[in-house]
């Protein structure tokens, strides 16, 4: 039996924050049958009169570390500062012991062991690629292209995707077996959502409800195949490896974001000449293997540096648009559907809510903010708006632009997490304006 | 054969300037190659540009001047901030302060040169901040004796001095030191109507244009002009010595009420509509009609401050620099009201000082004579039709086309011009200063009402408030605006630094660039100091019977003005510009 102890922060968190970390972590640890809830002396008073039907105790490290198996310590802000996890709390922590930090959204992040065994990704050893990685909620270097193996909001397959591991056996379903297939980097992998509350997962259960509801025969199964940091290209070599044997019905590719931020800061002979746009910190591989250390580029993760020249947006444009159209003849060609999903970001909903402010606030908080980032950010936005004019013109494409429909959406709606991810009501909504899309495809399908 | 370089960093607009036995060679903020808007580092890259333009290396540089000395500047920060009234709130602030100069290196910065530039320390030298503007405008100004104000936030210690210049002489009579600023009480109140400190303060003055001064007598004693021509600041007003936040006290608020929310709407009601109370109209109305009022305060100080030291030297010869000599409106009254001959050197602000500093040790230190006066602007880079083609050609811009000769390249522009698109227009050496005088401008038709919106807000992404200046044949400038009878080529109004009336009988003619309150910051071009934009206006003019053409800088919000040729592909396809022409090349987004 797993004892949990839940520890509130020790700043004063909004209820619907502090209630969904408590209901997220117990249903992280489902099994358990104890879960306790406890807060530091300077806030247990405040969380015991805003939480109450909650039975929360004063945090004392030296009991807990006896009475509990599991530790979650909520993230805490004082303002618009992060609070410092519990990397350097002194528990005695017992090798069976497990700490997490809880990042508001969702996110359980394993502090205790430092990094992850079998309990935590059961798919650890999975493959060689997963033997030479860091194990930790990060970066695997693989052949085709970047996986993370990010187990925080739930469980994913060796390849790092949130698929169940038998779903290979969907090339062998019935007609009536409709298949929907989602791709695109983290907003597509819906990075602050648990599983139930990815668009791609909500979207299947509004269409099974609406087939249902008809009395029709048929039925859907969704998979999620976005994974971070995921261009375009990459979609088209996930597809290639893993969903083309399984002949899709519907491919989704609800992306945008990482092609046109990574695109303005390509190499331009890459980007003009060849249309290849790629991750940034790529170059940083070759400095490794070669020792080109010196060959200047701009520091890894930085989004430009002064005088850099940014591609320009048409030419970006020209690369995401190509390529997406790419896909979509593979797609094609296998006899599936395509729908051209464009992501939402923060400039597509200008009327943000103070809950959407706030977290873009505590985001950017010790962000460099120099001329350079404000040009980026600027030329970002500006593409962003000039990708939805040009693919507002492109015929006979099935559009779904979240940077146009999220427009009209005012501030008392809380959508999005950050600079591009979407909250699970972001994610529902998404899934909503899909609904309609894909059901019309499967329809005219049968016609 | 002497060459001298000007060097000013370390606070903001870095620049480098280069004077070869008195000529200026080159002269080039630093932010216009690092693309980093007020750059306040060692300016590398300037540095290269002018050694390059003369064909020189650094060890051939006979001297170094620096524009301040900055061991004399931290000394007041520290003092200041030491004061035992203020010593409580200021100990963050200095440990800011002093964090940031043990970082930047700031504490030596002849030492800096020295090692940078690989040039002896015995050739390098730093003169004190309000000398290098001075030098700045005297030296580069037609006068031969004449009397200096120089005026600006601040320096080491020094915020306002006046001078006498006699040829190669330049004598300070008299000063002000912080916390008495002129340009810090203007930037107190850029602050509180919601702009950024050194770069909202033309905000300020195109604001001004929507109000009425009726705060003045509000406003007025909070600067007390004084009878030896100097002024006095109630400070309880005003937070200089120790900014750590806002520099202004809270007593301001207490004075005039809320300041203004950065970024808010700006929107005035039409003439003869009352705004409901608390509308948006109702109180941008408000925050227009103080910064109407600040405005005529500070035009008021400056006019004391000039006429006095007008009267002290007996000199009717005016130079102008440092910050607040970019006051465009003051700079009109001191010539209108005061009758004297004006000249503000075009980069008044702390680049200037680069050029100050060389110019000084040049004619100051080794007593050159005079040579004459600065009547160019265009003392920046420039780039070639293959660099031009170059770049189209990396960033796949396909289609564009190369006008043989400077007439298609006219009339290509005017033909677009007259169809009411706007042109992008880079050509030959970027300016020296803050203006775009026609080589790195934004050009539109001024007789179309809708370009004042479409070019603010579609183009360059500000305020739809914000004035444009426009750029008239100089033969013509008198039909169109209310200027001094003689404009000679040092004149402010060559470098776009004077407001006019524009001439009531005009107005409608050109209302995109005749501002609010009937006013226009003008720019008189000549044939010899620019030939192909003369050409320009004057082929616009014979198409459209007006000789005058909207002229804005090219740059987005909050951008430096385009350098190259890539920079300026960058605002061209980023914003909603309609058409380029660079060099001879030209590029028109209906043919994209």
């Amino acid at each position: 039996m797993t004892r949990v102890l839940i520890v509130l922060p020790g700043s004063e968190l909004e209820r619907v924050d502090a209630e969904r970390a408590i209901r997220l972590s117990r249903g992280h640890f489902a099994e358990a049958a104890e879960t306790a809830i406890a807060a530091p002396a300077t806030t247990v008073g405040f969380y015991d009169a805003l939480l109450m039907e909650a039975d929360i105790k004063e945090f004392d490290a030296a009991s807990a570390s006896i009475a509990f198996d599991v530790f979650v310590f909520v993230e805490g802000y004082e303002g618009d500062v992060c609070a410092p996890g519990p990397h350097s709390l002194t528990l005695p922590r017992a090798d069976h012991q497990r700490t997490y930090w809880f990042l508001l959204g969702a996110r359980m992040k394993l502090v205790h062991p430092a990094v992850y065994d079998t309990v935590e990704y059961p798919l650890v050893e999975s493959h060689v690629f997963q033997r030479l990685s860091g194990r930790k909620h990060e970066f695997v270097n693989f052949p085709y292209g970047p996986l993370y193996s990010d187990v925080e909001v739930g469980p994913v397959n060796e390849f790092g995707f949130r698929v169940p591991q038998d779903y290979r056996r969907l090339a062998h379903r019935p007609t009536n077996h409709k298949l929907v297939v989602t791709f695109g980097g983290s907003a597509a992998f819906s990075f602050y959502c648990r599983p139930e509350e990815m668009f791609s997962e909500v979207l299947g259960e509004l269409l099974n409800g609406t087939l249902r509801s008809r009395g029709d025969a048929r039925h859907v199964t969704t998979l999620n195949f976005g994974m971070h940091d995921n261009v375009v290209m990459q979609e088209m070599l996930t597809y290639m490896m893993f969903v083309d044997e399984l002949k899709p019905d519907v491919v989704l590719a609800h992306d945008g974001h990482n092609d046109i931020y990574y695109g303005l800061q390509n190499d331009p002979c890459l980007l003009n000449d060849f249309n290849i746009i790629y991750q940034r910190y790529s170059e940083e591989w070759s400095k490794l293997l070669h020792g080109s250390a010196k060959v200047p580029t701009p520091p890894m993760y930085s989004m430009a540096v002064d005088g850099q020249e940014l591609n320009l947006p048409q030419n970006v444009i020209r690369t995401y648009i190509l390529r997406k159209q790419q896909f979509e003849r593979m797609v094609r060609a296998n006899g599936g559907q395509f729908v051209w999903g464009v992501q939402p970001i923060h400039c597509s909903k200008p009327n943000l809510s103070r809950r959407e402010k706030l977290r873009y606030r505590q985001a950017e908080r010790g962000q460099p903010h120099d001329s350079a980032k404000r040009k980026f950010l600027r030329g970002l936005y500006l593409t962003y708006g000039k990708l939805s004019e040009n693919l507002a013109r492109l015929p006979e494409i099935v559009l779904v632009d979240f940077n146009q429909r999220f427009q009209g959406y005012g501030e008392e709606l809380e959508l999005l997490w950050d600079h591009c991810h979407t909250s699970p009501d972001g994610d529902k909504l998404i899934a909503e304006h899909y609904h309609d899309v894909v059901l019309k495809l499967l329809d005219q399908d049968v016609s | 054969m002497t060459y001298v370089l000007g060097l000013s960093f370390n606070y903001h607009d870095a620049a480098a300037a280069l004077v070869h036995d008195g000529t200026v060679v080159a002269a080039a903020d630093e932010e216009r190659f690092s693309r980093n808007k007020h750059d306040h580092r060692f300016p590398h890259r300037a540095i290269s540009f002018c050694l390059r333009q003369a064909g020189i290396g650094s060890h051939e540089l006979d001297h170094v001047a620096f524009y301040e000395h900055s061991i004399v500047k931290f000394d007041r920060i520290v003092r200041s901030a030491l004061r035992a009234d203020t010593v409580d709130r200021s100990i963050g602030y200095l440990d800011n302060v002093v964090e940031g100069w043990l970082h930047e290196k700031k504490f030596d910065d002849r030492r800096l040169i020295a090692a940078e530039l690989g040039v002896p320390l015995d050739r390098i030298s730093a003169i004190p901040h309000h000398l290098s503007h001075a030098a700045a405008a005297y030296f580069a100004s037609p006068f031969e004796n004449a009397t200096v104000v120089t005026m600006d936030g601040v320096g080491e210690y020094e915020t306002l001095a006046v001078w006498s210049g006699a040829g190669c002489r330049l004598e300070r009579l008299y000063g002000l030191e912080l916390p008495q600023s002129l340009g810090l009480f203007y930037s107190a109140f850029t602050a509180f109507l919601g702009f950024e400190v050194n770069e909202g303060e033309y905000k300020v003055m195109g604001m001004a244009g929507f109000g009425t001064p009726k705060h003045v007598d509000t406003i007025k004693p909070l600067i007390q002009l004084t009878d030896d021509g100097l002024f006095a600041l109630d400070t309880r007003y005003f937070e200089f010595e120790s900014p750590n936040d806002l520099p202004y006290r809270p007593d301001l608020l207490e004075l005039l009420g809320t300041a203004r929310e950065p970024e808010s709407p700006f929107r005035i009601a039409k003439p003869g509509v009352e705004p409901a109370a608390g509308s948006v109209e109702a109180v941008s109305q408000h925050y227009a009609n103080i910064a109407a009022s600040v405005q005529k305060t500070t035009e008021e100080a400056i006019l004391h401050v000039v006429r006095h030291a007008v009267s002290k030297t007996g000199i009717r010869d005016v130079c102008i620099a440092g910050g607040v000599g970019l006051n465009s409106l003051a700079n009109a009254r001191i010539q209108r009201e005061l009758g004297c001959r004006l000249y503000v050197h075009p980069a008044a602000g702390d680049s200037g000082g680069a050029l100050g500093a060389a110019l000084n040790h040049y004619h100051g230190q080794l007593k050159k004579p005079l040579t004459g006066a600065l009547t160019t602007p265009y003392l920046g880079a420039a780039y070639d039709d293959d660099d031009i083609l170059a770049a189209l050609k990396r960033h796949r811009l396909e289609r564009y086309f190369h006008c043989s000769s400077h007439e298609t390249l006219v009339k290509e522009t005017v033909d677009r011009l007259v169809a009411g698109k706007v042109v992008g227009w880079m050509q030959g050496r970027f300016e020296w200063g803050p203006r775009a005088l026609g080589n790195r401008s934004i050009l539109a038709n001024p007789t179309l009402e809708t370009m004042r919106e479409i070019v603010n807000v579609r183009i360059k992404f500000r305020e739809p408030f914000r004035p444009f200046a426009p750029s008239v044949l100089v033969e013509s400038a008198h039909d169109y605006f209310d200027l001094p009878e003689q404009i000679d080529v040092a004149q402010p109004e060559n470098f776009m630094l004077s407001v006019a009336n524009v001439r009531p009988d005009k107005r409608s003619a050109i209302p995109a660039v005749t501002h609010v309150d009937g006013t226009a910051r003008v720019q008189v071009v000549r044939r010899e100091t620019n030939p192909l934009y003369y050409e320009l206006i004057e082929a616009f003019g014979r198409r459209t019977g007006v000789p005058v053409i909207l002229n804005t800088s090219f740059n987005m919000r909050g951008e430096p003005m385009v350098d190259k040729p890539y920079d300026a592909l960058e605002t061209f396809c980023w914003s909603d510009m309609d058409c380029l022409a660079m060099g001879n090349y030209f590029v028109d987004k209906e043919m994209m």
